[in-house]
């Protein structure tokens, strides 16, 4: 009952933020994050729910709380990771004064491994390509959003990476997975 | 401070802490020490960062217009971000640092070893206590290597333990850790000087060669136009970064 009304806001202020100009349901993604979701990266000690995110009022993407920096979440307007197309996974390098779901992103490598579970049991296990920063005044939106021929995954921290000086503190780290294999529940 | 135990060890527990596994305990255990001295120092600095941004919001919610106030606000909201960057870092050191103690007290009992860690404490009791006047100031310092210095002898920064690589430690951190005790690198984890140990070995966050610049510049603008995108898997591009503004 708490998904739907999760979903009907996200729908809500999917119409608001647009101005009712896209009319298009959102993804899979919605249906399948109400129903449950986790993202588990072994290599990066990542382990967390996903909660749906829709857009800011500004038609930026909405990212989860900075309350609670160790929760990551699923753009709703896209793929269910797994399903073809290019599922969003957002996290925060820090907040509220502690480490981030995805202080260590950028750490990730290529041939590394990113589950999501289902509630059911199912995984879908996603092999890293490639981890770049991009400066957050040049976003690569069309790499990240675009069409995909098979299931991928990007995952994206909030907040910037590392660094000493704060220019790249304005940094996303943005990583890009491939479906590798899917094991049934 | 090797030296320093022998003096109050016994004589099998002597032996046993001047093996370079029990040196490199030690060397751990006082990384570990400076790790967590910086951590609560960046933590500090962080609680303040915080409070002082609640006061300026405070002072420019009351003036709206007072550009001044404005000004004060994106200051204290940036040093926070720094401070809360600062205080992440420390964490991984910290965090670091604890794995590394683990894995070197491991090591050592693995090989059947008593380091005299307890004897550290009974040998020092007759080293007159640092004066309470004498307190750390400087908040910028990892100032934590103070009180091992009390052990009955100078310690020879770095110098007894073995010779640690980079590969030798779990995690860049835990490299860090070990670098942060000894500015002057005697084990050479940090070539390049820059303060970084090992990233060559393991990559950094800021400087790990896999984290090339992303070199696809479509993005969106910020007036309010459609992304530039193919297809319709994703029913809604949002504009620009993902942010998060002034997290606090």
């Amino acid at each position: 009952m708490r998904g739907r009304l999760l979903l009907l806001v996200g729908v809500l202020l999917l119409a608001l933020s647009a101005g009712c100009s896209q009319a298009d349901a959102p993804g899979t993604a919605a249906a399948a994050v109400d129903q449950g979701l986790s993202v588990s990266i072994p290599a990066i000690g990542v382990q967390s729910s996903l909660v749906p995110l829709g857009l800011n009022p500004d038609r930026t993407v909405a990212t989860p709380p900075v309350s609670t920096p160790m929760q990551a979440g699923l753009y709703i307007n896209g793929p269910a990771p797994g399903d073809p197309g290019p599922a969003v996974i957002l996290g925060h390098i820090n907040g509220g004064g502690q480490p981030g779901v995805f202080a260590r992103l950028a750490q990730l490598k290529p041939g590394e491994e990113v589950d999501v579970y289902r509630v059911d049991g199912s995984v879908a296990t996603f092999t890293v390509r490639e981890v770049t920063r991009a400066p957050k005044d040049a976003f690569p939106t069309a790499k990240v959003y675009s069409d995909t021929t098979n299931p991928q995954l990007r995952l994206i921290t909030c907040g910037g990476v590392l660094d000493r000086t704060a220019r790249s503190y304005l940094d996303n780290v943005i990583v890009y997975a491939d479906l590798s294999s899917v094991r049934a529940a | 401070m090797v030296g320093g135990l022998l003096v109050g060890g016994g004589v099998a527990s002597a032996q046993d802490s001047s093996d370079p596994k029990c040196q490199a305990v030690a060397t751990a255990e006082k990384a570990k020490k400076t790790a967590d001295d910086a951590y609560a120092d960046a933590k500090t600095k962080l609680t303040n960062a915080s409070s002082a941004v609640t006061e300026a919001e405070a002072a420019a919610n009351a003036a709206p217009n007072d550009t001044a106030l404005q000004t004060a606000l994106a200051a204290a909201r940036a040093a926070h971000n720094k401070a809360m960057t600062a205080e992440a870092a420390a964490d991984s050191t910290r965090k670091g640092a604890a794995m590394n103690l683990a894995q070197a007290l491991d090591a050592a009992a693995k090989a059947g070893l008593t380091c005299t860690k307890k004897t550290t404490t009974t040998t020092t009791t007759t080293t007159p206590p640092k004066k309470p006047g004498n307190d750390q100031a400087d908040g910028g310092q990892t100032g934590g290597g103070s009180q091992t210095g009390g052990g009955g002898g100078p310690t020879k920064p770095g110098a007894p333990g073995p010779d640690l690589n980079c590969r030798d430690f779990v995690s860049r951190p835990a490299a860090q850790a070990v670098l942060d005790t000894d500015q002057s690198d005697p084990h050479h984890l940090d070539a390049d000087h820059d303060g970084y140990a090992c990233e060559d070995y393991f990559g950094d966050p800021s400087k790990d060669p896999q984290v090339s610049q992303d070199k696809t510049v479509n993005h969106t603008e910020d007036d309010g136009s459609e992304a530039d995108t193919s297809g319709n898997q994703v029913t809604v591009v949002p504009e620009g970064s993902a942010d998060t503004g002034s997290a606090l």
